[in-house]
């Protein structure tokens, strides 16, 4: 009986020691390899990181327009941001601990804020007076001199935005130390005194100085605060900053950084350095402190410009310490011309504020053999030094939108810059040809009572007025509505129903690059509407109307295109190839040309000449331009659209009573945010948003409101004086002025002054003989 | 006829060359991990000198005699317990002399050269006093005798638990255990502790500290599996990690730092080891922080590797088998009892300490026995085993003057 229980006993403790060789046998044997390797990984001590420079971003000439400078940040000891008791005590001791020491700053601090009279008596008396009037208190006083110090030491600044940015700082660093303090059980006595590292450390509370200010901060602290800076409470410490050396009009192209949020943080990497041991910082990853492109070349390139962070590995063992240096980031070269874009800017400045209605425009200047961009203007825009001051007023601006990448973010209805696109269309889809002519009666059923369909001049008096038998080189010349109606029709009859219609029309949209991105890369770029019938069907929510064809045909409607898109499609019909755009240099694009035959394009650029230089051209008197050795051949467009919502106003229930405010808002949505901002008590109470402000702000009387559209090229002219078709133009701009009523009449003169100058001031631009643009004598891979 | 003190008997010599292998190793681990400037320096040769003062404890025991010592169990138990109660009036009582807290907890009397850890008194007492008290057939077959035991059991275990130290505290409930077991104890009565034990752990669960159970939660958190599902649904796990999410996606760092590192030095050590002196976690303890002591066997292991691990855990089997045989040749009851709790005890602190090394059970301080550096443990291991093999000295004949306690008949049926 009892040999049997001890053999039970026995019987037991034999399998416990089996459990535990078999265990030991999983760890020792089996997973050796991986345990092998994490003891190389864990002799590793520390990892410090080596940040890289990031990549300057040149213009086309080598110019500098963003890179990172040597900055410095003042910086205040964590205990100082969080006016710790304990600390102030520490400093007190510490300052009168050492006698030299107090010594040498006696005078300094006498002298600001005197105990007695100074000047009668010895250093040695002052240090002693000094002596006895430091405690927690006297140091407690100090310091809120030196928030004041600070606050004025570059004006525009109070004590109070300091305070904030120190609550900032803090905020973080006191979440981590409850943390800490709750996993470690410690007692409340541990906790008020410093636990975590960040709690010994100097902190930024005023960053990005430069070498001047960065030299005066330092005198003048030096000066007054010195026994601080001593006993390292304040501190001057490098860092680096973006500056944008290029005014306001790259500053959309260029872009911007901001700081990385927790979602630019891949989960692994963000794993891999909460483990100190393992000693890796994989080059990839963000941490929270980085910088990240947020619009612009910034955020196209940030791969390239961002470079790879380096990392300087200590070990436990006595191997010397591994360095891998950080690799610097590429630099960027734009093919924009700083100095075109400057000069374009202006001129589009200056067209802007002319004209009281309207509120904005863009210019693009592309060089088409290559489709480079050469100026991609947007106005009004900011300056991207200022950014982060002047955000809150940059953003409400809901009439002219200074954030509003409009070159190719905004969207516009292209008008009459499509209508030398459903010609070429209809000519090669075999609907016309040369010899086809059409009437224009003003309208196109002149005998129906209805005015619709009517052509762009109107009747003076009772004296109708119509283009009469034309052409389609004509009708380009003369933007006539009538023409491009019947060749909707003609669409729509040869499809054999109207969807079949429109559809052929997008299909000849697409391969004009209507409807998709242009390829320039930018991450704003939208990509217009091209209005095919499932798009109508799923978003628009109606089937293909019998009108749809007609209205598309004049560039109205559904459809519309970015001023890149619009600028990319004059460089088609100048060039009969379409290139995607490129912004970077060492983009390189393959070129595909179009299925249309050279008799077609002749007729479109021959309208396109008389548009600006013949009699009857609707841009001849506004936009001719007389060069001897170029012409401009363009096409106007006034396109109709409505006006845009500038103030909502927002009704709420306050009490027994509805009241309402108006908000400058631009739609619903931030309306309804910026009363929650402006009256957040009063969030739930919203009964009703209706719209009650808009731009323009008289409505249309008799003439609609619409988009000025011009869009050009610079054609070389022959010895006879007239165009020579056979040289291959250089240049195509695009120009667009929102609200700028006729084309003709506002954008045409602009893009005029935009050609005149590269012809005057860029002649390496339009010269076909120069081989200054890149990709220039290579031919079109056809 | 009694074995003069210096015939140890077969299994007698067994354990002691065991016991003293055992030793050799701690010593060599403890000189290989002290560093230059390090705490541990001359750590190596203490624990040499605790050893030979262990031995000279034994030899006492020995000349000393079981039986006579048995007869003093109850006084024995008694100074055990009060020397508990001391520490645990320390507790209450600011500025007791002799005794101060390392690190907020009450385990040792500091006397002017050498510092005692009355839980190991305890630990050799309580086996004692068991074993005396169970000797009685009568003391086993009923059950409201068995609530003496008990009560023997849980008051020092409440004592030792007020330190706190609660791997100590467990470790006296397996012992009991098998000493009811082999004593012959109704497994009925068995069914009702165990039932009373369940009863209570709800209550032990919730009256845990934080850590106590991030060290239970550590024995699931080690797999990364587990750890992840942890970290992504911690309502569901917020039983066992109250921090929930927090506290996992730290465990590496924090509750689990040691158990990474023990498997670590193990797994580093692979099938033959690095060799003496070698490998990471020997050589930087910041990587292992309790390696002298608790995690002992984390550096044999990354010395030795898995062969010697294998020898190390050999010598445990070897005291642990002989024991058994001492305990089986042995007809007094006392005598048998006493093996049975020795074995127990040895047994139950090395499975505890070795599981928690490889993560099979929660870390607590229970130590290595004969190789984990520390006098009182040292001491009162060699006192064990010196009782064990003065159990083996006395014949059966010997016994068979006096008149039997507890005969073999008195087992008969029950089974």
């Amino acid at each position: 009986m009892f040999e049997e229980r001890l053999r039970i006993v026995l019987i037991v403790l034999v399998t416990c020691w089996l459990i535990v060789v078999l265990r030991l046998f999983q760890l020792q044997v089996v997973q050796a390899d991986y345990y092998q390797q994490r003891a190389q990984q864990r002799l590793v001590k520390s990892s410090k990181p080596l940040e890289p420079i990031r990549g300057r971003i040149l213009d086309r000439l080598g110019g500098v327009l963003a890179s990172d400078e040597p900055a410095w940040a003042i910086s205040l000891h964590y205990r100082i941001l969080t006016s710790d008791p304990d600390y102030h005590q520490q400093l007190a001791t510490e300052l009168t601990g050492n006698a030299d020491f107090l010594q040498r700053h006696a005078r300094r601090i006498l002298r600001a804020r005197p105990i007695s009279n100074p000047d009668h008596r010895l250093v040695d008396d002052l240090a002693g007076d000094l002596e006895r009037g430091i405690d927690g208190a006297w140091v407690k006083d100090e310091i809120e001199g030196l928030w004041q110090f600070l606050a004025q030491l570059f004006g525009g600044e109070t004590v109070d935005d300091l305070s904030r940015r120190a609550d900032e700082i803090t905020r973080v660093f006191a979440r981590w130390k409850a943390d800490h303090v709750k996993r470690h059980h410690l007692s409340e006595a541990q906790a008020r005194k410093p636990q975590i590292r960040e709690e010994n450390q100097c902190h930024a509370i005023i960053a990005g100085l430069n070498h001047q200010q960065r030299l005066y901060a330092q005198r003048l602290l030096r000066q007054r605060y010195g026994w601080l800076v001593d006993l390292g409470a304040v501190e001057i410490t490098d860092s680096s900053r973006r500056v944008y050396h290029h005014a306001e009009c790259l500053a959309h192209v260029v872009g911007r950084l901001r700081q990385v949020t927790p979602a630019d943080i891949d989960p692994d990497v963000r794993r891999l350095r909460d483990t100190p041991e393992s000693g890796v910082h994989r080059d990839g990853g963000y941490t929270e402190r980085d910088l990240i492109g947020e619009s612009g070349v910034e955020r196209m390139c940030e791969q390239r410009l961002r470079g790879e962070r380096g990392s300087l590995t200590i070990y436990r063992d006595d191997r010397p310490p591994r360095r891998i240096d950080a690799v610097m980031g590429r630099d960027v070269e734009l093919t924009v011309d700083y100095d075109l874009q400057l000069e374009v800017y202006r001129l589009l400045g200056d067209s802007v504020a002319e004209l009281p209605e309207v509120p904005g425009g863009s210019v693009v200047v592309l060089d088409i053999p290559t489709r480079q961009v050469l100026a991609l203007v947007s106005y009004p825009a900011f300056d991207p030094n200022q950014y982060r001051r002047r955000y809150p007023e940059l953003s409400r601006d809901v009439r002219s939108f200074p954030l509003h990448f409009r070159a190719v973010y905004r969207q516009y209805e292209p008008g009459s810059i499509m209508k030398p696109l459903t010609v070429l269309a209809a000519h090669s889809a075999g609907l016309i040809n040369e010899q086809t002519i059409h009437e224009c009666r003003g309208r196109l059923f002149p005998d129906s009572p209805a005015a619709r369909f009517r052509c762009w001049i109107p009747a003076r008096g009772n004296q109708p007025i119509h283009h009469g038998l034309i052409n389609s080189e004509q009708a380009i010349k003369g933007s006539c509505n009538v023409f491009c109606f019947w060749l909707g029709d003609l669409f729509r009859q040869s499809g054999g129903s109207r969807a079949m219609g429109v559809q052929q029309m997008c299909e000849w949209m697409v391969i004009f690059g209507i409807g998709r991105s242009t390829g320039i890369g930018l991450r704003e770029e939208k990509r217009g509407i091209r209005p095919t019938p499932s798009y109508l069907q799923s978003i628009k929510g109606r089937a293909v109307h019998i009108s749809d064809a007609r209205n598309y045909s004049i560039g109205q409607g559904e459809i519309q295109v970015t001023p890149i898109q619009a600028a990319n499609l004059v460089a088609i019909y100048a060039s009969g190839v379409y290139r995607p755009v490129s912004l970077l240099k060492d983009q390189n694009r393959r070129p595909v040309k179009l299925p249309i035959e050279d008799s077609v394009w002749r007729i479109i650029r021959r309208g396109m000449y008389q548009v600006v230089n013949e009699s009857g051209g609707t841009a001849r008197l506004s936009a001719r331009l007389d060069h001897p050795q170029y012409a401009l051949c363009g096409k106007s467009g006034s396109a109709q659209t409505s006006r845009w919502i500038t103030q909502y106003r927002v009704d709420y229930q306050d009490g027994d009573q509805q009241k309402s405010v108006i908000i400058q808002a631009n739609n619903a949505s931030f309306a309804r945010s910026e009363f929650t901002r402006l009256y957040p008590e009063l969030k739930q109470r919203i009964v009703d948003l209706t719209p009650a402000g808009y731009w323009p702000t008289h409505a249309a009387d008799g003439r609609e409101h619409s988009h000025a559209w011009f869009v050009a090229f610079i054609q070389p002219k022959g010895p006879s004086g007239l165009p020579d078709w056979n040289a291959q133009p250089r240049v195509a701009i695009a120009v667009l002025l929102e609200f700028g009523g006729s084309g003709g009449r506002t954008s045409g003169p602009l893009c005029r002054d935009v050609a005149e100058l590269i012809i005057n001031q860029f002649p390496q631009y339009v010269d076909p003989q120069a081989p200054l643009t890149w990709g220039f004598n290579e031919t079109p891979n056809l | 006829m009694k074995h003069p003190i210096y015939d140890l008997t077969y299994p007698g010599w067994a354990i002691f060359i065991a016991a003293m292998c055992l030793c050799a190793v701690g010593v060599l681990c403890l000189i290989a991990a002290q560093g230059p400037a390090d705490p541990l320096a001359g750590a190596g040769l203490k624990q040499l000198a605790f050893v030979i003062t262990s031995l000279a404890a034994g030899v006492l025991v020995l000349a000393v005699g079981y039986q006579r010592l048995g007869r003093f169990a109850y006084a024995i138990f008694a100074v055990g317990l009060l020397l508990l109660v001391l520490l645990a009036a320390a507790r209450a009582v600011e500025g007791l002399p002799l005794i101060r807290p390392i690190k907020q907890t009450y385990r040792w009397i500091s006397l002017p050269f050498i510092s005692i850890q009355p839980s190991e008194i305890m630990k050799v007492a309580f086996v004692i006093g068991l074993a005396w008290y169970l000797r009685h057939k009568e003391n086993v077959r009923q059950f409201k005798t068995l609530i003496g035991p008990l009560a023997l059991t849980v008051i020092p275990m409440l004592l030792v638990l007020l330190q706190p130290d609660l791997g100590t505290a467990l470790l006296l409930l397996p012992v009991l255990f098998v000493m009811l077991f082999a004593a012959g104890a109704r497994l009925k009565h068995f069914a009702i502790v165990a039932a009373l034990a369940l009863l209570c752990m709800p209550a032990f669960w919730v009256r845990m500290k934080p850590y106590q159970k991030e060290r239970i939660a550590g024995l699931l958190l080690q797999y990364d599996s587990i750890k992840q599902t942890v970290i992504e649904k911690p309502e569901q796990w917020e039983w066992l990690c109250p921090d929930g999410a927090s506290s996992a996606r730290r465990w590496e760092q924090d509750a689990g730092y040691q158990l990474i590192g023990s498997l670590g030095a193990l797994g580093n050590g692979g099938l033959s080891g690095r060799g003496w002196k070698q490998g990471t976690y020997v050589r930087f303890s910041a990587l292992l922080p309790a390696r002298h002591n608790d995690f002992i066997f984390a550096i044999i292991g990354e010395q030795w590797g898995f062969v010697g691990c294998v020898g190390v855990l050999s010598c445990y089997m070897v005291i642990i088998i002989a024991g058994l045989e001492i305990a089986t040749r042995t007809a007094d009851p006392f005598g048998r009892l006493l093996a049975v709790g020795v074995v127990a005890l040895l047994a139950t602190q090395t499975i505890i300490n070795v599981g928690m090394t490889l993560g099979l059970t929660p870390i607590t301080g229970i130590n290595l026995p004969f190789v984990s550096s520390g006098g009182s443990s040292s001491v009162a291991n060699f006192v064990l085993i010196a009782l064990l093999i003065n159990v083996s000295q006395n014949r059966p004949f010997l016994l068979a003057r006096k008149p039997f306690e507890n005969t073999e008949a008195d087992y008969a049926g029950v089974g």
